[in-house]
């Protein structure tokens, strides 16, 4: 049996929807989109950059959490439900499907779909598909991301480039050390 | 056992960037030392990875990075003249 979607209220909804359209193109990537995106009830911490364009979950934007220090580049995309695979109604209490851990950077144009975590400190590049969960401190890539190094650092707003780079240590071809939730294994 | 010679990491590095290169009218006897491949837009973050597992793979696998300035890691002659001297000594026939 399909778990249904929770009843959203038509006031409410309405309200949400107005104000991700204006989160997405407001000025103040640390000021007003977040603040914009918190009113909708987006769980999101201190210190976090939100670029142009982003579209965070329209319909059930409190099952989305963002931790601190997490930088989200711009017309990125975050989906935190399937229509065929909803949590159970005793479930939704404090439910929570995308989980940004603190200090992760999401390049431009990245998707990230329902059900993962994004592990501390990790990075996400440009244009990439997250469709399970990624370990802390590593660097993804693709469609489906995959990991391709490790993160000796994480990728801060003040973090140079090439000091990250420098940090890097590459993950062999074919190394798949995903796991289904962070701390699940 | 032989030393391993800047020249010869550059000579690979350059030769795996042929075509980016090519691309943007330069030949690999072209490029200067100082030559940034990262801001010149020969590679990107993933080519990083890329170039650093490769070398890696061709010249040492103890190879460590924490002893360079982070800002000569993407500039070609300095990456060559470090990877070449914390390479370790290989058997040629």
């Amino acid at each position: 049996m399909i778990n249904q979607l929770p009843e959203e209220s038509v006031l409410g909804g309405m309200i949400n929807r107005i104000l991700a359209v204006v989160a997405r193109f407001a000025p103040g990537i640390t000021t007003w989109r977040v603040r914009l995106h918190r009113w909708r009830g987006v769980r999101i911490g201190k210190d976090v950059h939100i670029g142009a364009d982003v579209l965070i979950e329209t319909g059930f934007p409190s099952w989305i959490s963002i931790g601190n220090n997490v930088q989200i580049g711009m017309r990125s995309t975050i989906i935190a439900h399937y229509h065929g695979l909803l949590p159970k109604q005793e479930d939704l209490r404090d439910y929570v499907s995308v989980r940004i851990e603190d200090d992760v950077s999401i390049g431009a144009g990245v998707i990230i779909l329902p059900n993962v975590t994004i592990g501390y400190g990790s990075v996400v590049t440009a244009g990439s598909v997250v469709s399970s969960s990624v370990p802390p401190l590593t660097l993804v890539q693709g469609n489906p991301a995959r990991p391709i190094a490790r993160c000796g650092i994480p990728l801060s707003f003040t973090t140079p480039l090439k000091e990250f780079y420098r940090k890097l240590k590459p993950l062999p071809a074919g190394d798949s050390t995903f796991v289904s939730r962070s701390g699940d294994g | 056992m032989s030393r391993v010679m800047a020249e010869d990491v550059r000579s690979f590095v350059l030769t795996r960037l042929a075509g980016p290169l090519r691309a943007k009218g330069l030949m690999v006897q072209d490029v200067p030392d100082d030559f940034d491949l990262l801001t010149e837009g020969v590679i990107d973050s993933f080519g990083i990875v890329e170039l650093i597992s490769s070398v890696l793979e061709a010249f040492g696998s103890d190879v460590d990075f924490e002893d360079l300035n982070a800002e000569d890691l993407t500039i070609i002659g300095s990456f060559c003249r470090y990877v070449a001297e914390k390479s370790v000594p290989v058997n040629r026939q």
